[in-house]
């Protein structure tokens, strides 16, 4: 009953009610399209990261992260049994080495990879633009693209590699380049050099050594916890770091959160001003209506039928308007997903300076809009106690005297 | 008279008005206040990238900035300084031998470009020296003297007095290693420049820039880069357009070509403050309308009364835009002050955001934000509010005039 009413009423005077609606459509189309490129942007960025290199979770021997050395390397023999046998683990070598195609000299991260178990963690194969992906028992090295240019190196020509091995040894090498990798983050693409992991035990001279042991999750970011805690208990910790990739790259992660907290801040301001501007509305209805109120309670309307009725009616507002904005939002962010802006020029350049793919994405989420729904939703249940609060007080003869 | 009438208008129904008046300067003072912490932001990102890495303008062989490469050393470099000796606005010249290579210690290793500057000269240009947070500046006399960023020494494991060692590629073509004593550590807040980048004295460098020694080469000459900085920023394109002509064969570039993320900060302060603005008023304009629509329709009677008494259309249009104007008059001063005010109190003290400071480090960024306040910002929210509030008041003219004094002055 009370909702029949509340609707007739609000197209009693369909001209406010449209602007209002406008104003909050407005502001959820508004506030979604932002919040999703936010998102969709980080979001892109750091599984970027985490799928093709760092990986959701990494094992290391205790101290390796906080002084990355060969010296602090776990050997075969200290991983617990048990998980020698997890296809999921994935070993991996890393360390530094100036490499040099003879007449250019760069410093780079080498890195030794098990190719097959790769393929599953980080899909190198699918890196590979040129030439062909790694074999276990190869004798040859893949170079990232951005590399490659600086060294200007092609496919099959040789690169040096100097390095400091295991213990202070000297170690250097010359392999043919096997293929030429691309990678969407800067830091990879500038500076990976790929080899597989007996080649890079040789080449440090570490025997059967890895510096890190990285964890597959077949359900991604879903079974992180689940995994960590398992994990954990696999690696005794007085031995072993386990650390998500949260802790591998905090630098990143915490970018992210100033990013978000200062958009949801606009975000909030931002609705503040719809919110001011509907309660006005909302006020000068209520003084307006205040005859008809006290006439309806003079007929024996109950106060609490009155106060719900006022209270839908704002609601209503509320959610048409944010359906609409929805709906308008909706597109836009289907669109900007499927087809991202990727950048070019200057703008690429600098974006490409601190380290972050100059690509930027709509997250496709409904939680995104449904965040919006929520937010307006109490807003206009707010405003609402004004009106609910008048008519629980208002006295039906003086009322209807005015 | 229209005026006044006006004036009178909005304060009949006080609630309405204020209101209005309050949202419009909340939306003020929140868009002044995060327009000036974003230019705080940025302005200091800026200067500091000018003062500690870029300087305002910078001399390289035109090959140099693609690949850095030892044999790109300006030939005429002796000759180029004395030059910029003479120009009045250039306050300070830095010249630089530049490699890159690795730089390794017993416990670790990273890529870097090594810097060799005139320990002097270098002061006057980047202030260096106040960038040191840990040890001192190089000695006058110890040759093997090397600054490193906090940042690289942690990765090193090395602490002062330790020695590390640069190797890189030399002139021949020779990988050359030279041992440096750790002096200095620096850290500029920006991780970029400190993880790339660590400085020894000029002459050291040159020194090892030839394997053999050729009498035919004096040393001196292996310059690759001079930083200039001048009195004021002002006078930037004209003093590059004069070494430039100046000096042919060489590529000389301002701060705003070497450093893309500068440029891209100035662009985007600009475009996210149109944004910004241009979001607030459209959120604004939704009140306002809905507001002055119902003063209009409220006071359909006496609007018919005014105008059968012989007020015109265009008095009543105008009326109606000037009660509208009158509320953003009085609430964007108010919203501006407020803004002011919260800018002046934060003033001394800024806004930590040391929680996230490795997050901003990451970009470059101060963890404590100072918010300026920019006389044209306020001058453009003023004109921002005058414009919204004119807009917003077409619509309940329009609908003003529209109505005839008969059917108006009938209604009830």
């Amino acid at each position: 009953m009370f909702i029949k009413l509340a609707w007739r009423n609000l197209w009693r005077n369909k001209r406010r009610t449209i602007i209002s609606i406008s104003s909050v459509a407005f502001a959820v189309l508004f506030s979604s399209v932002l919040s999703s490129f936010q998102k969709g942007t980080w979001d892109h960025m750091i599984d970027n990261v985490v799928r093709y290199y760092l990986g959701y979770i990494q094992i290391h021997q205790k101290g390796f992260w906080d002084d990355k050395t060969l010296e602090n390397t776990m050997a075969l023999g200290d991983i617990p049994a048990e998980a020698l046998q997890d296809p999921n683990l994935v070993p991996r070598l890393e360390s530094f080495a100036l490499a040099s195609s003879g007449e250019i000299t760069k410093g780079v991260l080498v890195i030794g990879v098990h190719p097959a178990k790769e393929r599953t963690l980080s899909s190198l194969n699918e890196r590979v633009i040129q030439g062909e992906y790694l074999a276990a028992n190869d004798t040859a090295i893949l170079l990232a693209e951005g590399l490659a240019q600086h060294l200007k190196l092609k496919l099959g020509d040789t690169l040096i590699l100097i390095s400091q091995g295991y213990r202070g040894q000297n170690a250097a090498g010359a392999y043919p380049i096997k293929a030429i990798l691309k990678f969407g983050a800067p830091d990879l693409n500038k500076q990976l050099v790929v080899m597989p992991l007996s080649l890079a035990q040789y080449f440090y001279g570490t025997g059967q050594r890895y510096t890190s042991l990285v964890v597959h999750l077949p359900n991604g970011r879903d079974e992180l916890d689940e995994a960590l805690a398992r994990i954990k208990k696999t690696f005794p910790h007085d031995r072993f770091e386990v650390m998500d990739y949260r802790q591998l790259m905090p630098e990143l992660i915490q970018a992210q959160e100033i990013d978000t907290a200062s958009a949801k801040l606009i975000l909030w301001v931002l609705y503040a001003l719809i919110g001011s501007g509907l309660f006005g509305t909302i006020l000068m209805m209520t003084r307006e209506r205040t005859y008809e109120f006290g006439v309806m309670l003079a007929i024996g309307t109950h106060r609490s039928t009155l106060g719900a009725m006022l209270w839908f009616e704002s609601v209503l507002i509320g959610l048409v308007g944010a359906g609409i904005g929805m709906l308008l939002g909706w597109p836009i962010v289907w669109y900007l997903h499927n087809s991202p802006i990727q950048l070019s020029g200057k703008m690429a350049e600098a974006y490409e300076q601190f380290g972050i793919e100059p690509v930027m994405k709509a997250a496709y989420e409904i939680g995104v809009f449904m965040d919006q729904a929520e937010v307006i939703f109490v807003i206009s249940t707010i405003l609402s106690l004004y009106s609910v609060w008048y008519v629980l007080k208002l006295v039906p003869v003086k009322a209807m005297r005015q | 008279m229209l005026l006044k009438i006006a004036w009178r208008n909005i304060w009949r129904s006080k609630t309405r008005s204020f209101v209005v008046i309050l949202s419009i300067a909340v939306g003020v003072w929140a868009l002044a206040f995060i327009l000036s912490f974003s230019h705080g932001m940025v302005y200091s990102y800026i200067d500091n990238a000018i003062r500690t890495q870029w300087s305002h303008l910078q001399i390289h062989h035109p090959q140099f900035s693609e690949d850095k490469l030892a044999k790109y050393y300006l030939s005429n470099a002796a000759e180029i300084l004395d030059s910029l000796s003479h120009i009045p606005e250039v306050e300070a010249v830095a010249p630089r031998t530049i490699v890159s290579g690795m730089v390794s210690s017993s416990r670790g290793a990273g890529g870097v470009e090594v810097i060799g500057v005139d320990p002097k000269q270098e002061l006057s240009v980047t202030h260096l020296e106040t960038e040191i947070v840990e040890g001192e500046y190089f000695s006058p006399d110890r040759k093997s003297d090397i600054l490193l960023s906090r940042r690289m020494a942690e990765r090193l494991k090395v602490s002062l007095r330790n020695r590390v060692v640069v190797t890189f590629q030399n002139l021949d073509g020779t990988i050359t290693s030279v041992a440096f004593r750790v002096v200095g550590l620096f850290s500029t807040g920006n991780m970029i420049f400190d993880e790339s980048r660590v400085f020894v004295k000029r002459e050291t460098l040159q020194a090892h820039l030839l394997s053999t020694e050729n009498p035919g080469d004096n040393p001196e000459q292996f310059v690759h880069e001079i930083a200039i900085f001048l009195h004021k920023s002002e006078d930037l394109l004209q003093v590059k357009k004069r070494i430039q002509n100046n000096f042919k064969t060489v590529l000389v570039e301002d701060y705003r070509e070497l450093s893309p993320d500068i440029e891209l900060y100035e662009s985007q302060i600009q475009l996210s403050n149109t944004i910004m603005i241009t979001i607030f008023m459209l959120a604004l304009i939704f009140g306002i309308v809905n507001t002055m629509l119902m003063a209009v329709l409220e006071r359909y009677r006496e609007l018919g009364m005014l105008m059968a008494i012989g007020m015109n259309k265009p008095m009543v249009f105008a009326m109606i835009v000037m009660e509208t104007l009158f509320l953003g008059g009085v609430a964007a001063p108010v919203g501006l002050g407020l803004g002011w005010l919260t800018v002046y109190l934060l003033k001394d003290k800024g806004i930590d955001l040391s929680a996230f400071s490795k997050g901003l480090e990451r970009f470059g960024l101060d963890s404590i934000v100072f918010p300026v306040i920019d006389p044209d910002l306020y001058l453009q929210i003023a004109l921002a509010v005058f414009i919204t509030a004119l807009v917003a008041a077409l619509y309940p003219a329009f609908k003003a005039i529209k109505l005839r004094p008969v059917d108006a002055l009938q209604k009830i």
